[in-house]
């Protein structure tokens, strides 16, 4: 028994040398990860977001200067993983877009994002050559140095001083900035709204994270209206609608003739608003084919609008 | 002497319980820890058109105003990818391959983040866009990359036709005598060309295939059939046809192929 003894030590002393380290095996990862976060609708560079796995958020921060109305991310995922949703552009504005990320095994991350816009300092406007006039359905600009030719943050507010109302003209599609000097850019806030009264408004412009409130109010005031001219093909006892071209509304709308073969023939107006006006074609007006009819339009204490537009009359 | 017994008797004992307790006790082989991987991107996602698979487009309305048709219209963005109309806001993004602006938006342009006179400038847009004298069907080889141009509103009007800008994807027929009978109807009519057609004199057209190459890199090749709504031959073409409504058929092979091929 005594000679076995370091025989048994040398096998128990071999053991515990082989015998395998210990390792301390990590709590496993799960593979649901956003591992990088580029926007990459930038010529020749791109952003790269912050991701934090912790909070599940990505962080942009946008210079004003690249004029960014929306971010085109490029979305890279843990191996395995996918994400939920298709990848599309974010407007810079939006504040609810998330990206849910699920693992080969099935778990789902969600991550939030958010846009930050790095902007300027200030914001300074005038008005066109100091003129605040205005006009329903008009385009309203202003001069500054914008700095950034996009307008998705763009926001402007009117207030009515009699009554103290706000409205808010339709920038969508319609509002844009152009550069005409380094330190000049024209801000076209779009069409003010056709239904809106004459008078004062108190003008409220946010952009690029900056308010301004105009030196002096809009004065808004009706202009002579203006018809669009157009084709006409109608039977007799119809109607006919005509249109007020950009920058005028109707207003007032008393009488309308049209003047055919030398003859003044009323239509009567069965129906107006600033912008549109539907004209009745009498039940004995002559028939006539693509003719040339000089139309009157009594609008108010204005003179009459004339306009000649081709109209054809077919018989009931 | 006996202490000298025990005490070794004692470390035999200890010896021999200290292995046993190494033995037991040692971990097993331990699996190996995963290590990450680089990340993968997926670059053409399930909400895109499949490669080599032809495509239909039916009806695509463009903003027109027969009253005041010289007034520009806000210029139309096109995916060829996800095959939709986009928002203007998408404008310098990768997300859109094709415009239609100019009059009646009947001038096409790709999307190019190099040109100033593009939609895209700025933006990552790699695209451009060229026409070829070619049926959709014999049109096979993808140009150079030299013969794609990248303004916008490129392709239009086609000199055999009124008012024509070079090889165009449409014949405008502003008497109504060079397709039609000159009557009413007939007058200021607009014909697509990606079919072949019979005109007035007897002759045949030859068919016009536009090629685009996209914004991500990929190349496109369309067949224009129509601007009418709902109306796909010539004949039923009408100076009062509703329009404009553009019909036409595509097919995407990915960036650095050299042939069209439809599978």
């Amino acid at each position: 028994m005594k000679r076995l003894y370091p025989y048994v030590l040398m096998a128990f002393t071999a053991i515990h040398f082989f015998a395998c380290k210990k390792t301390v095996d990590y709590e496993h990862i799960v593979q649901n990860r956003i591992t990088s976060f580029t926007v990459v609708n930038i010529k020749d560079t791109v952003i790269y977001g912050a991701i934090d796995n912790i909070k599940n958020s990505i962080t942009v921060y946008v210079p004003y200067y690249y004029s960014l109305t929306v971010v085109e991310p490029k979305i890279a995922v843990d191996e395995g993983a996918t994400l939920t949703s298709p990848i599309q552009p974010v407007n810079v504005t939006d504040d609810k877009q998330t990206y849910s990320v699920k693992s080969s095994t099935g778990e789902v991350r969600t991550y939030s994002l958010k846009v930050i816009q790095q902007n300027p300092p200030g914001l300074s406007l005038s008005w066109p050559l100091g003129n605040n006039e205005g006009s329903p359905n008009a385009t309203q600009v202003f001069y500054g140095n914008l700095r950034s030719t996009s307008v998705a943050t763009l926001d402007v507010t009117l207030t009515q001083q009699a009554t103290n109302k706000t409205f808010k003209p339709d920038l969508i599609g319609a509002a844009s900035t152009l550069p005409v000097s380094l330190d000049t850019y024209i801000l076209n806030i779009g069409l003010l709204p056709a239904d809106l009264d004459s008078g004062y408004y108190q003008v409220d412009i946010s952009f690029l994270g900056n308010k301004v409130r105009m030196d002096k109010p809009l004065h808004l005031v009706y202009i002579k209206p203006v018809v669009l001219a157009k084709s006409h093909v109608v039977k007799q006892g119809e109607t006919i609608t005509v249109q007020p071209a950009q920058n005028t509304v109707f207003v007032d709308l008393k009488s309308v003739f049209v003047e055919v073969n030398g003859k003044s023939i009323e239509l009567p107006v069965v129906s107006y608003n600033r912008l549109s006006a539907t004209l009745k074609i009498p039940d004995n007006f002559p028939v006539i084919n693509d003719a040339y009819g000089r139309f009157e339009f009594n609008f108010g204490k204005w003179t009459p609008v004339l306009r000649s537009m081709s109209i054809t009359v077919n018989p009931k | 002497m006996n202490i000298s017994k025990t005490a070794t008797r004692v470390f035999k004992q200890l010896s021999v319980g200290l292995m046993l307790i190494t033995f037991f006790a040692s971990c097993k082989k331990d699996k190996p820890v995963a290590t990450e991987k680089e990340p993968v991107t997926s670059t053409r996602s399930l909400d895109m058109v499949p490669y080599y698979k032809v495509q239909r487009v039916e009806n695509l309305q463009v903003e027109t105003d027969d009253s005041n048709p010289t007034a520009p219209k806000p210029e139309v963005l096109f995916s060829l990818d996800y095959k939709k109309m986009q928002p203007a806001t998408y404008g310098k993004t990768s997300f859109w391959d094709i415009s239609f602006s100019g009059l009646y938006n009947s001038f096409i342009g790709g999307n190019n983040g190099s040109n100033s006179d593009n939609a895209g400038y700025t933006g990552p847009g790699a695209g451009g866009i060229t026409i070829l004298a070619k049926s959709f069907e014999d049109l096979t080889d993808i140009p150079v990359a030299s013969a794609f141009k990248t303004a916008r509103a490129l392709i239009g009007t086609d000199d055999m036709g009124e008012f024509g800008v070079g090889i165009g994807w449409y014949l405008y027929d502003f008497n109504g005598s060079i397709v039609g009978d000159g009557s009413y109807d007939k007058k200021h009519v607009a014909y697509a060309l990606g079919n072949a057609f019979t005109l007035a004199n007897g002759q045949k057209t030859q068919p016009r295939t536009i090629i685009v190459r996209t914004a991500k890199g990929d190349f496109a090749k369309i067949k224009m059939i129509s601007c009418y709504k709902d109306v796909f031959t010539t004949d039923k073409m009408m100076r009062n046809t509703p329009h404009m409504f553009f019909t036409f058929e595509y097919v995407i092979v990915p960036a650095g192929s050299t042939k069209f091929e439809i599978k």
